[in-house]
C-alpha cells in the first residue's frame, strides 16, 4: 500500500474525470480568494474516487468544475474526452442537504430531471407509465417502495437523502458527484446508506466522486481517495484502497483497514496545522 | 434494510380528547373576545350615559346599520368593487414586477430602491392628485387600491424566488435547466407561500386605499358613506361603516387563508430538511 501519485494511477487517456492542474479564484481585486491551485485528479469510468480534506479546501469548488456549474480560472476539466465548458448533462448531483420539493411527492420529486434532461424530457409524456416504473424500482432498490406518495416533510432525513440519491440517478447519468451526502445523518443510518451507494454503484456502474470528511466512509467506499490541502487546495497524496468490493462494515474494523484510516488521519492533520 | 418503513402503513392516531378541546377553544376564541368586548361597551356606555355622538352603544350602532341597511349595502358594493379591481392590477402587476426583480440582478439593483422611495410616500397625499386627473368617482379608488397593495406582494414573489437554495439551483442548471425551466419547476411554486402571504396582506390594504380614497374624492363607496355620515353628526352610521369595513376585510382575508391552505399545505407543515434521521 505505497502511496502513488495521481499520474500513476490512472492514465490521462484513459480517465473519465481528469481534472488537469486547475485553479480556481473567486472574486477579483483585493477581495479575492484562491480556492484550489494545481489541483489534480484522474478517475477511471465506472471507479468510485473519494476527496477528502479539512474544511474550507475548495472541496465544493472543484465539484462545481467538473459538473460545469463554474470554469476554472487556470487548467482544465475534461470528461469523457470532452473538455467541461458549461454544464454536463450526464452528471447527477447529491448534497448534504436533500433539497427535496416540498410541494412534490418523493416519486414526482425523484422525477425531475426527466423534466429537463434530454431525450427524456421529450419522450416523458408519451412513455410515463415506464418512466414511473423506471423511478419505482429504483425508489425500490433504495429502499423506499411504499413511499412514493408521500411528501418530503414525511419522510426521516435518511429518507429524503435516499429520495436524493434517486433522484441524481433517475436519469442514468454516467457521473455521480456527490458533496458530503451523510455528512447531516446520524451514525446508524449513515452507515446503511453506504451500503445503499455502494450496491448502487456495483449495480449500475457510474463513475462516482464523493467528497466527505469521514475517512471510515471514503475509505469503505472508495477506490482511490485523494487528501487535499488547506485552501488553496490541492492534491496532497492519493491512495488506493484495495480491499476487494463488495464491502462490508465488518471490513471496517479490520487492521489494513484501520491503519489506512489512521493515515489518511496524519495527512489532514497535517494539512490542518499547515 | 433501514427499520423506518414499518411505519409506513401506521395510520395518524386519532386526536386525544384535551387536544381537539384545545383546538375548538382557540377557534372561538375571536368569536368569544369580540363578544364580550361589545357587551362590555354596551354596558359601559349605558352605565356612564355616554352621549350618542361621541361614542355610540352597539345596540345604537346595530339599530343605524339596520335602518340604512340598503343604502350600506350599495356603498358597500362600490367599496368591494374598486377594492377588488384595484387588487386585482396589484396581483398581475406584482407578481410580474416580482418575477423580473427576484430573478435579475440588474432589475433588483435599479428597481429596488425606487420602489422603497415609492412605498414611503404616503398614499393619502397622492389620492388628491388622482382626483385632479380622473376626477371624482371609481377610478381614482382603484388606483389607490392599487397602490396600496402593489408593494408586498411585488417584495414577497421577489423574495420567494431570491431566497432559492444554491443547491437546488445548481441540481437543475447541471441538468442543463433554462432559466425558464428553474422558474417554472421550482421558483414560482416556492414562492407561492410567499404571494399568499403577501395576498392576505395585500387585500386588506387594498381596502383601506379605497376606503380613504371615498372619504376624499367620492361619490360612492362606505368611505364616502361615512364621510356624509360624519357631516351630519350621524356618528352611530359612522360606526356602522367601520364595522362593514372590518367585516368585509376579515371576510376577504379568510377568503385567502382557505385559499392558501388549499394550495400551500405543503408550506405550513413542519418541514424539516436535512436533520439527521
Ligand atoms: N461563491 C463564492 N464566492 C467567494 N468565495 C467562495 C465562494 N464559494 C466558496 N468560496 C470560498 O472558497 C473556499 C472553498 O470553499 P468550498 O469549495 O465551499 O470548500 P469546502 O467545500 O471544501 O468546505 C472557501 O474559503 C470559501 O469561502
Ligand atoms: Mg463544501
Amino acid at each position: 500500500m505505497a502511496t502513488v501519485t495521481p499520474t500513476d494511477a490512472v492514465s490521462s487517456d484513459s480517465a473519465f474525470v481528469d481534472i488537469d492542474t486547475v485553479g480556481l479564484t473567486y472574486g477579483r481585486g483585493p477581495s479575492r480568494t484562491q480556492a484550489l491551485n494545481g489541483t489534480t485528479i484522474r478517475v477511471r469510468k465506472g471507479g468510485f474516487a473519494a476527496v477528502v480534506g479539512p474544511s474550507g479546501c475548495g472541496k465544493s469548488s472543484l465539484m462545481k468544475l467538473v459538473t460545469g456549474l463554474l470554469p476554472p480560472t487556470r487548467g482544465s476539466v475534461r470528461v469523457d474526452g470532452q473538455t467541461v465548458n458549461g454544464p454536463l448533462k450526464i452528471v447527477g448531483m447529491a448534497f448534504q442537504n436533500p433539497t427535496l420539493l416540498p410541494w412534490r411527492t418523493t416519486l414526482r420529486n425523484v422525477m425531475l430531471p426527466l423534466e429537463i434532461v434530454q431525450p427524456h424530457r421529450g419522450r416523458l409524456r408519451r412513455n410515463y407509465d415506464t418512466y414511473v416504473e423506471d423511478a419505482r424500482s429504483l425508489l425500490r432498490s433504495v429502499g423506499l417502495d411504499g413511499f412514493e406518495g408521500r411528501h418530503p416533510w414525511e419522510l426521516s432525513g435518511g429518507m429524503q437523502q435516499r429520495a436524493s440519491l434517486c433522484r441524481a440517478l433517475i436519469h442514468r447519468p454516467d457521473l455521480l458527484m456527490l458533496d458530503e451526502p451523510f455528512a447531516a445523518l446520524d451514525a446508524f443510518t449513515r452507515e446503511e446508506l453506504w451500503g445503499v451507494l455502494q450496491a448502487l454503484w456495483m449495480a449500475r456502474g457510474f463513475t462516482v466522486i464523493l467528497v466527505t470528511h469521514d475517512l471510515r466512509e471514503a475509505a469503505y467506499l472508495a477506490e482511490e481517495i485523494h487528501v487535499m490541502s488547506a485552501r488553496p487546495g490541492r492534491i496532497v497524496a492519493t491512495r488506493q484502497v484495495p480491499m476487494p468490493f463488495p464491502r462490508s462494515l465488518e471490513d471496517t474494523f479490520k487492521p489494513d483497514f484501520v491503519e489506512l484510516v489512521h493515515e489518511l488521519r496524519d495527512h489532514i492533520s497535517r494539512e490542518r496545522q499547515a | 434494510m433501514s427499520k423506518d418503513q414499518s411505519t409506513a402503513a401506521i395510520d395518524d392516531e386519532p386526536e386525544t380528547r384535551a387536544a381537539s378541546w384545545a383546538s375548538r377553544l382557540e377557534n372561538a376564541g375571536p368569536w368569544l373576545i369580540g363578544l364580550a368586548t361589545l357587551v362590555i361597551w354596551e354596558a359601559a356606555c349605558r352605565l356612564l350615559e355616554v352621549p350618542r355622538f361621541v361614542l355610540p352603544a352597539p345596540s345604537a350602532i346595530w339599530d343605524s346599520f339596520w335602518t340604512w341597511r340598503g343604502v350600506i349595502g350599495m356603498h358597500a358594493m362600490q367599496t368591494l368593487y374598486t377594492t377588488v379591481v384595484g387588487f386585482a392590477f396589484a396581483v398581475v402587476g406584482g407578481v410580474l414586477l416580482g418575477i423580473g426583480v427576484g430573478t435579475s440582478k440588474a432589475l433588483y439593483k435599479s428597481l429596488y430602491p425606487l420602489l422603497i422611495g415609492f412605498n414611503s410616500v404616503p398614499k393619502v397625499a397622492i389620492v388628491p392628485i388622482l382626483v385632479i386627473w380622473f376626477g371624482i368617482g371609481t377610478v381614482p379608488a382603484v388606483i389607490s387600491a392599487f397602490l396600496l397593495s402593489f408593494f408586498p406582494i411585488v417584495v414577497n414573489v421577489a423574495t420567494g424566488l431570491a431566497t432559492l437554495e444554491p443547491e437546488l439551483r445548481d441540481v437543475l442548471r447541471s441538468l442543463g435547466a433554462s432559466r425558464r425551466d428553474i422558474l417554472l419547476k421550482v421558483g414560482l411554486p416556492r414562492s407561492l407561500p410567499y404571494l399568499f402571504a403577501a395576498l392576505k396582506v395585500a387585500i386588506t390594504l387594498a381596502l383601506v386605499g379605497s376606503v380613504i380614497a371615498e372619504t376624499i374624492g367620492s361619490n360612492a363607496g362606505i368611505g364616502y358613506l361615512m364621510l356624509m355620515a360624519s357631516g351630519r353628526f350621524d356618528v352611530p352610521l359612522v360606526f356602522a361603516g367601520l364595522f362593514v369595513v372590518a367585516i368585509m376585510g376579515v371576510a376577504i382575508y379568510a377568503m385567502f387563508a382557505k385559499l392558501e391552505a388549499r394550495l400551500t399545505g405543503w408550506a405550513t407543515r413542519d418541514v424539516v430538511y436535512a436533520t439527521g434521521s
